[in-house]
């Protein structure tokens, strides 16, 4: 047995990082491909979204009030589907005559991996009244299929 | 009157709204207010200025196909409501609301008798 030194705020990191593994892996197993790439989150705040799922479509809400239909970007790599963008501060805060700020701003990301594949050139995305609208039609093979099995 | 206005006004508060989050800024000539209402068209949107208290409400409709699974549910839904008590100084005709995506900016003049003026030293 070897020594080592004890300490306290390195154990107890250890026991932080365990407690994030478990907790990041019950996450994982409940929203099984689907699943948030959680590494690439760095940003302060990121929009909350609505993800549903029809027999043709993914279809992906996300709000984003106050920022511009030029200041968003949407894009699919490797199954990745990314939203980013930046929400910019409408007033400038110089004379510092605010009575409340509630609201965040700044850069935001979030990306999330397709369960299955999409006709990337047919992804359609709307931006109206400060909530971004992603419609992804999956490929023709990533739909779910029924087969019926006649029991003879 | 006045007990029967404070029944109906304990009765609405029965009903659970999501609170936006607002910014508030002061300008010598107005207050400016930002409030985020993503999903709020201007026809779902009603702004009213009842007593001393202003009161901006606001529906959000989803649609949704009918046969959907959800995958990720974060949206807040239901109805937006959020009330501010007016200062003393604002203007109630010069009230304006403009609504920017999913933002609205309401702009309360303040009185042309309480605006601040400076004082030349002679």
């Amino acid at each position: 047995m070897t020594l080592v030194r004890w300490s306290p705020l390195r154990d107890l990191a250890t026991e932080i990082f365990d407690l994030q593994r478990e907790i990041n892996k019950m996450f994982d197993r409940f929203f099984r491909g689907f699943e948030e790439e959680e590494e690439v989150r760095i940003s302060t705040w990121s929009p909350r979204v609505d993800i549903s799922e029809t027999d043709d479509e993914y279809i992906v809400r996300a709000e984003i009030p106050g920022v511009s239909k030029d200041d968003v970007k949407v894009t699919i790599r490797d199954n990745v589907l990314t939203i980013s963008g930046e929400k910019k501060q409408e007033k400038e805060t110089k004379n510092e005559n605010f009575h409340r700020i509630e609201r965040v701003y700044g850069s935001f990301t979030r990306s999330f991996t397709l369960p299955g594949a999409v006709k990337v050139d047919k992804v359609e995305a709307k931006f109206k009244d400060g909530v971004l609208t992603i419609k992804l039609p999956k490929v023709e093979e990533a739909k779910t299929k029924e087969i019926e099995v006649k029991v003879g | 009157m006045r007990r029967d206005r404070s029944i109906i006004k304990n009765e609405k508060s029965l009903r659970t709204y999501i609170t936006p989050p607002a910014d508030l800024y002061e300008t010598p000539d107005a207050y400016i207010l930002y409030i985020d209402l993503p999903g709020v068209t201007k026809e779902n949107l009603n702004i009213k200025v009842v007593d001393n208290s202003l009161i901006v409400q606001g529906k959000f409709e989803l649609s949704l196909p009918k046969d959907s699974d959800t995958m990720f549910s974060e949206l807040a839904k239901g109805e937006y409501r959020r009330e501010f008590v007016l200062a003393g100084d604002v203007d109630r005709n010069k009230i304006d609301a403009k609504l920017v995506n999913g933002v609205l900016i309401l702009t309360l003049g303040k009185k042309e008798e309480s605006k601040e003026i400076e004082i030349k030293i002679e």
